[in-house]
């Protein structure tokens, strides 16, 4: 690896343990699947922790992470990497992708149903035992080194028939399933992330699992953990509660009045 | 009103509402008299809108009864130059109040003084309307738990713990904040009743109670009782007296739970309880008892936490009441379980009992309501039942896709013992997997919500649910309807608005020809008191429902990387040129395109109308097609809404809603407002009618989306697999000519035929009434985009 790559794979990389509260037997699995060479999705809702997790994860086994926020504009060529004009030369610089394969690290996708249906052709080769990641324009099959890790992320629930992953892609990793920490420990999530009292922080969590029940009744998705760490945040810095609430989760959530009024009825019926 | 036309009345529509000669109370009028008094151009000077629903309400008013809306039409002009459009609805809808409760002079007199009338400025200024907060209150409801639980309107406070009903109307006060508060509050409670189990009442647990009730006051237990509950009352010698109690001990315990769940909302009951308090009547009885129990709600309305009990001396009420106070107040602080409140109404009880004579009755306490467990056990019958046939299927899927066994044995796994001194959260005691033949099997997560429910009613999954059902017919769970009285009647095949259909059998593998006549009907428009009342409660789910659909339409794609297209993909061409530099090949696809959505759909929504009890055609579902058409509308899809019923072979019927070539308007608002249940379920040949409608319409994507509440069947042979071979058979026809059939069902039996019937994939169940009004258009979205 020269010294541009190993400069990167430092910038990629975190000194201080990353905060993650475990809910079941998820860091297990993920470290026995890293050592069995699979790759892994993780599945669930928005804010409930995928990310912090990988982050820990990454810290713990000591990879650097890279991370893909894909979209739809996302094409197999902003993975793996483009032919670049500089000056009078072409240049061919790698993608995310194929750096975090060069160095071994762990490649994050988020979100990966977003993106166009092209860049499966290249997570396959590499999902399964081939461990190989083709790229056309160079002609070269990279083979993935033993300490290389893909991780995918996916928000189940919300989709079109459209937007789904197909079974050919799924049945290629290992599932974690991720849901909102039960309500114990995400009230002690937040009250660490949000420095706010644990009574406060469960009265949110209150907040937010009533929220929740109201996913598909209205709401696309009730407050997610992220949320209610910012309400914490605000109420620690001497706003007033309900105040609080109101900018995090209430109008955060939804832009219908009535809805909003409904959520309102929550939060002062907590606080 | 004839269908379809525009909805300005006439001066001939406004005179054939009142038949001639009209008698009224202060005399007797003719068709002459009535365009004198200027009957014909009272609405002239209003906006359309404001005319439409004037002459909505008067409609309403004078079927009910001619004179209402004769005086109510005349007196409109000043009416409406006082009132706001919502001070109107109030004034009409109290006036109907009125007339119900005192007759036809009062509710002359009523709209006769106008605003200067006493009761008007208290009613309508002041009142909150059910439907004013339902739309707000039900989505709070949610919030509280997931339970399914809906709100309606009813005559007093209380649950059968699927319904919550609140009343029409709250005027109590000046401030209509409080009135919220009030049904706020009322909800809550409500919720907590089914949540915490106000009405179980755990038989096995109390056995020694029982006995020692049964000791002391030697009554028969009243096995004609449904529920336990009630049963339990039946062994004190005053039922009614030993209710009472419960109600205000079950009434200590659930605030207790509210003031730890919800502080916010228990913080600002303190001020309610005592204006309900100042509000309070007297107790409707002087004896002894009624004076204590009175007495103790005071208590409990007026005193502040943490201040106890008041203890008298003197024997008498007083001290009866302050017995009763502190036992409140225990509740209040403990933690009780369930049986608590059983001994606890039997401990209050025996120090009543020492006051013989007559017991009143109590005024309950508004936000707590009434308790009526019979009702509340039959509903819970019926639910567990259809959980029961759930979870059977759920199941017999989950074992479907296990390799073949032998003998299939399943076992609930053995809880895992706590911990010593932890306390298990209630979730951890359901059983997260299953044990098949010894394996254990994760539940998947259909089955969780199943599990829960049948832990909360029964604490454990009886083994007569492990039982794996493998019938194709599975049971029906409509009682027989009775034959409807008076309709004999048959069609002729040579009537010009009867179609003649075949009909496929199975058996013969052939049609039998020209078996079926079916006619189109007219449905009679109703109910315009409802149209409005659903409007209003769901006008929040319409709006969004509006914003959504409209969003689908508008949707102008910019494609990118395209072959062809008359724009330029700049990140394309760039990264060509690169590649061209380097020496590969470029790509061709640098050019993007504008893709105008052009929604070229056409469906037809076919909606059962059959009679069953639990059928499509109540206020829910009659909701969802409201709101179905509002989506529909915006999204300008052809489209159509028939509803279909009949009577053996001969008579099956057809209710246009609406046709492909109407304009959704109010029209068919109020068709959809007249819709009731009619006799039996003959699928096939409103498949086939349908379906040929739809073929004559252009559009690329044609879609045929059934309403259903159950298998078909009608009351001669169509019954069984003849009729579901019928049925698929229709829906085979349909898709050979390009249709799609898709089906909705709130059908809570086993939904094998609907597979056989359908195909995998192209239905689906709706367990949850309350969600059908969002999920059906969402349904529609999911198939058209």
């Amino acid at each position: 690896m020269d010294s541009h790559s190993a400069r990167k794979k430092e910038a990629f990389s975190r000194e201080e343990a990353p905060f993650y509260l475990p809910s079941s037997n998820e860091v297990q699995v993920f470290s026995s699947a890293y050592e069995n060479r699979l790759p892994v999705l993780l599945k669930g809702p928005t804010g409930c922790g995928k990310t912090r997790f990988i982050e820990h994860m990454a810290w713990k086994l000591r990879r650097p992470l890279i991370t893909v926020a894909c979209h739809d504009d996302l094409t197999s060529g902003d993975l793996v990497g483009r032919y670049l004009i500089k000056g009078h030369n072409t240049v061919w610089v790698d993608g995310p992708l194929t750096h975090a394969v060069r160095i071994g690290g762990i490649c994050y996708l988020d979100e990966i149903v977003e993106a166009r249906k092209d860049t499966t052709v290249v997570i396959h080769p590499l999902a399964d035992e081939r461990r190989t990641l083709p790229i056309e324009k160079l002609g070269e099959f990279l083979q993935a080194p033993p300490e290389f890790m893909l991780v995918i992320s996916f928000n189940p629930g919300y989709q079109s028939v459209m937007k789904d992953l197909k079974p050919s892609t799924r049945q290629r990793f290992v599932s974690i399933d991720f849901d909102y920490p039960d309500r114990e420990k995400e009230a002690r999530i937040v009250a660490k992330e949000s420095s706010v009292p644990l009574a406060a922080a469960r009265r949110l969590v209150r907040l937010g699992t009533m929220t929740r029940n109201l996913t598909e009744r209205g709401l696309d998705a009730g407050a997610s953990t992220r949320l209610l760490i910012h309400a914490g945040k605000l109420i620690q810095s001497g706003i007033d509660p309900v105040d609080a609430c109101r900018v995090t989760v209430v109008q955060t959530l939804t832009d219908d009045e009535e809805m909003q009024a409904s959520l309102e009825e929550m939060v002062t019926s907590v606080f | 009103m004839k269908a379809g036309r525009k909805s300005e009345p006439h001066e001939r529509d406004i005179l054939d509402l009142f038949p001639t000669p009209l008698y009224t109370s202060t005399g007797l009028y003719f068709e002459e008299d009535l365009l004198e008094m200027g009957l014909g151009d009272v609405l002239e000077e209003f906006s359309p809108s404001l005319k439409e629903k004037i002459w909505r309400h008067v409609v309403t008013l004078a079927r009910t009864q001619p004179e209402l809306g004769l005086r109510f039409l005349m007196k409109s002009r000043e009416a409406a130059g006082l009132l706001d459009e919502k001070e109107l609805d109030q004034w009409m809808l109290s006036l109907l109040d009125i007339y119900d409760a005192e007759g036809l002079n009062p509710a002359l007199q009523y709209i006769a003084g106008l605003k200067d009338n006493s009761e008007f400025r208290l009613v309508v200024r002041n009142a909150t309307t059910f439907e004013e907060v339902a739309g707000i209150l039900q989505h709070y409801l949610h919030g509280l738990g997931k339970r399914g639980l809906r709100l309606e309107k009813g005559e007093t406070v209380h649950t059968d713990t699927e319904i919550l009903y609140l009343p029409a109307r709250i005027d109590a006060f000046q401030d209509r904040k409080r009135h919220f508060l009030l049904y706020k509050i009322a909800t809550t409670y409500l919720f907590y009743q089914v949540h915490l189990g106000s009405y179980r009442l755990p038989w096995a647990g109390i056995t020694s109670l029982v006995r020692t009730l049964k000791d002391r006051y030697r009554i028969r237990e009243e096995k004609t009782f449904l529920s336990d509950l009630s049963r339990f009352f039946s062994l004190f010698p005053d039922p009614v007296l030993a209710r009472d109690i419960y109600t205000l001990v079950d009434t200590a315990r659930i605030e207790s739970r509210v003031g730890r769940d919800l502080p916010g909302l228990y913080r600002k009951m303190g001020d309610i309880k005592k204006a309900l308090l100042a509000q309070r009547p007297p107790a409707p009885g002087e004896d002894v008892k009624s004076s204590a129990v009175e007495e103790t709600a005071r208590w409990w309305l007026g005193h502040s936490p943490g201040r106890g009990a008041r203890i008298a001396d003197s024997p008498g009420p007083e001290a009866l009441s302050g017995l009763f106070q502190a036992v409140l107040s225990r509740v209040f602080d403990g933690d009780s379980g369930l049986e608590s409140p059983a001994a606890a109404t039997a401990d209050i009880y025996t120090a009543f009992e020492k006051f013989p004579g007559p017991y009143a009755g109590m005024v309950p306490i508004f936000y707590a309501g009434e308790l009526r467990p019979e009702e509340a056990e039959r509903t819970r019958r019926r639910r567990r039942d259809s959980t029961r046939a759930e979870f059977r299927e759920e199941l017999s899927k989950l074992v479907s896709e296990l390799p073949k066994c032998e003998t299939v044995k399943i076992e609930v796994p053995e809880k895992e013992a706590a911990l010593p001194g932890e306390q298990p959260p209630p979730s951890q005691e359901l059983p997260d997997h299953l044990l098949i033949d010894g394996r254990a099997v994760p539940v998947p997560e259909a089955m969780k919500k199943l599990i829960e429910e049948i832990y909360e009613d029964l604490g454990a999954i009886p083994s007569s649910y492990l039982a794996v059902a493998d019938e194709m017919s599975g049971h029906h769970f409509r009682p027989l309807c009775k034959m409807p009285a008076g309709t004999g009647y048959f069609l002729s095949p040579d009537a010009e608005d009867v179609h003649v259909l075949d009909e496929w059998d199975f058996r013969r593998k052939g049609y039998r020809r020209n078996w079926v006549l079916m006619r189109e009907m007219e449905i009679v428009e109703e109910d315009a008191a409802f149209l409005d009342a659903t409007l209003t409660r769901y006008s929040g789910m319409i709006r969004r429902i509006r914003r959504q659909f409209e969003r689908i339409r508008l949707e102008h794609k910019v494609l990118k990387r395209q072959k062809e297209g008359d724009g330029i993909d700049l990140d394309a061409v760039v990264e060509a040129f690169a590649d061209l530099h380097a020496g590969h090949q470029p790509s061709e696809r640098v050019f993007t395109r504008l893709r105008r959505d052009n929604r070229n759909v056409a469906s037809v929504f076919l909606v059962d109308l059959s009679g069953s009890t639990r059928g499509w055609i109540n206020e829910m579902e009659r909701a969802t097609l409201l709101i179905l058409s509002e989506a529909l509308r915006v999204l300008g899809d052809k489209s159509a809404i028939y509803g279909f019923s009949g009577q053996t072979r001969k008579r099956c019927e057809l209710y246009r809603i609406k046709d492909f070539s109407e304009r959704y308007d109010i029209a068919i608002q109020r068709r959809i407002g007249g819709l009731q249940s009619r006799e039996w379920t003959r699928m096939g040949p409103p498949i086939r009618h349908v379906s040929r409608l739809l073929q004559g319409e252009e559009a690329r994507t044609k879609l045929l989306i059934t309403l259903s509440d159950g298998k078909p069947d009608d009351y001669d042979a169509y019954k069984g697999e003849y009729a579901v071979e019928d049925t698929r058979h229709a829906l085979v026809e349909a898709r050979s000519r390009g249709i799609h059939s898709f089906c909705i069902t709130i059908d809570k039996a086993e939904h094998r035929y609907l597979q056989h019937m359908y195909g995998r994939g192209n239905y689906i169940f709706i367990n949850d009434l309350s969600l059908l009004p969002a999920k059906v258009p969402e349904i529609y979205r999911k198939l058209t985009t």
